[in-house]
């Protein structure tokens, strides 16, 4: 099986070599740093270690990045990719683990979970009541418990790669990529991860961004289901 | 009901902004299915202007105080279309701006791959 690890970054050359260091350890892995158009040393070091890259020459926002590592795990014919943060946020150790139930044909589509073991990071309680009201909104509308919709760390089959190179949101893409994903059938399955503190910088989401952040992704996982129904009974 | 000077003015206002947007076609600043809504607007306001007595009539029917107030709901919903347009537009243009990208990107890094692949 060939594996692709996607790794978005922006602006992120405070933690990309600790990430790059701890990558390199890891046999029979493939990864690629999507560099966003960062405005940092991030292209400059990824060039230094000789990794694989690719530099975007502006910024898509981290949908359109990791689209593109997507794009380039289907064109290259990867079967399984893992999308991973490069804030050191994800330890590359449980990468086995999350795609264990794609190698063994149990799901399409893997997310790593902080809130199964609530073990590592939690994360800040404000986002944490995020968290839960958006795992609320998807187990109303999908019947589908998902306990961490917003992690970042994922793993998408041959056929999820497919799909994503086509249809994948552009900004805030984690929880409704899940709504879209499991709109059309796909087999999601969790699994338990630890995660740290990132170590630099701040999150891509600041405490005042959260309003806008609950309110579009919300209205995209209800329009998602209308939306796709509407075309899928047409279609049929 | 309108003032015979104030429909004077309109109708001139009016029609100058008609020649505007038909040159501004002509000289391909504008493509003209994106225009469609505008010249819709503006000659629904030169009707009004010439002929207001039906306008003033079917604002009465429609519970409207003055017949002014009709207008400008009229042109707010169109504006409101026109805005809306412009908003695919805009997100058309972008979705497209993306996907260009990636393609040169995920072209630029095979060249790249390829050419040291060669070189080794």
């Amino acid at each position: 099986m060939k594996k692709l690890i996607i790794i978005p970054a922006y602006n992120e050359s405070k933690n990309i070599e600790y990430i790059i260091h701890k990558l390199k350890k890891k046999a029979g892995y493939d990864f690629i740093i999507i560099n966003d158009g960062s405005t940092d040393e991030t292209s400059l070091l990824c060039k230094k270690y000789n990794i694989n890259l690719i530099d975007l020459p502006e910024n898509l926002g981290i949908g359109g990045a990791v689209q593109t590592g997507y794009k380039y795990a289907y064109n290259n014919n990867y079967d399984v990719a893992i999308q991973l943060d490069a804030d050191g946020q994800h330890d590359p150790d449980f990468l086995d683990l999350i795609i264990k139930p794609i190698e063994e044909g149990e799901a399409d589509y893997v997310i790593g979970s902080r809130f199964i073991n609530f073990s590592g990071y939690q994360s800040s309680r404000l986002r944490r009541i995020g968290i839960v009201f958006l795992s609320l909104l998807i187990r109303i509308i999908y019947r589908k418990r998902i306990t961490d919709p917003t992690s970042g760390f994922r793993a998408a089959s041959k056929k999820t790669i497919k799909s994503f190179c086509v249809n994948y949101p552009i900004d805030y893409p984690e929880p409704e990529s899940i709504a879209y994903l499991l709109h059309h059938g796909y087999k999601i399955k969790e699994i338990p991860v630890r995660m740290e503190k990132r170590i630099a910088g701040n999150s891509s989401i600041t405490f005042f961004q959260c309003i806008y952040y609950m309110a579009k992704v919300s209205l995209a996982i209800i329009i998602k289901s209308t939306n796709y129904r509407t075309i899928s009974k047409g279609d049929s | 009901m309108l003032n015979f000077k104030l429909q004077i003015f309109l109708f001139l206002l009016l029609t100058g902004n008609l020649f505007y947007l038909i040159r501004l076609v002509k000289q391909e600043y504008l493509d003209l299915k994106d225009t469609i809504l505008w010249f819709f607007g503006i000659f629904s306001l030169i009707l009004a202007t010439i002929f207001p007595v039906p306008f003033f009539y079917l604002s009465t029917l429609l519970g409207f105080e003055k017949t002014i107030n009709m207008f400008f709901l009229i042109s707010i919903f169109i504006l409101f279309f026109i805005i809306l347009r412009q908003t695919i537009s805009i997100s058309r243009a972008l979705r497209n701006n993306r996907i260009l990208l990636q393609e040169l990107v995920l072209l630029k890094k095979e060249y790249m791959d390829d050419k040291s692949k060669m070189i080794n």
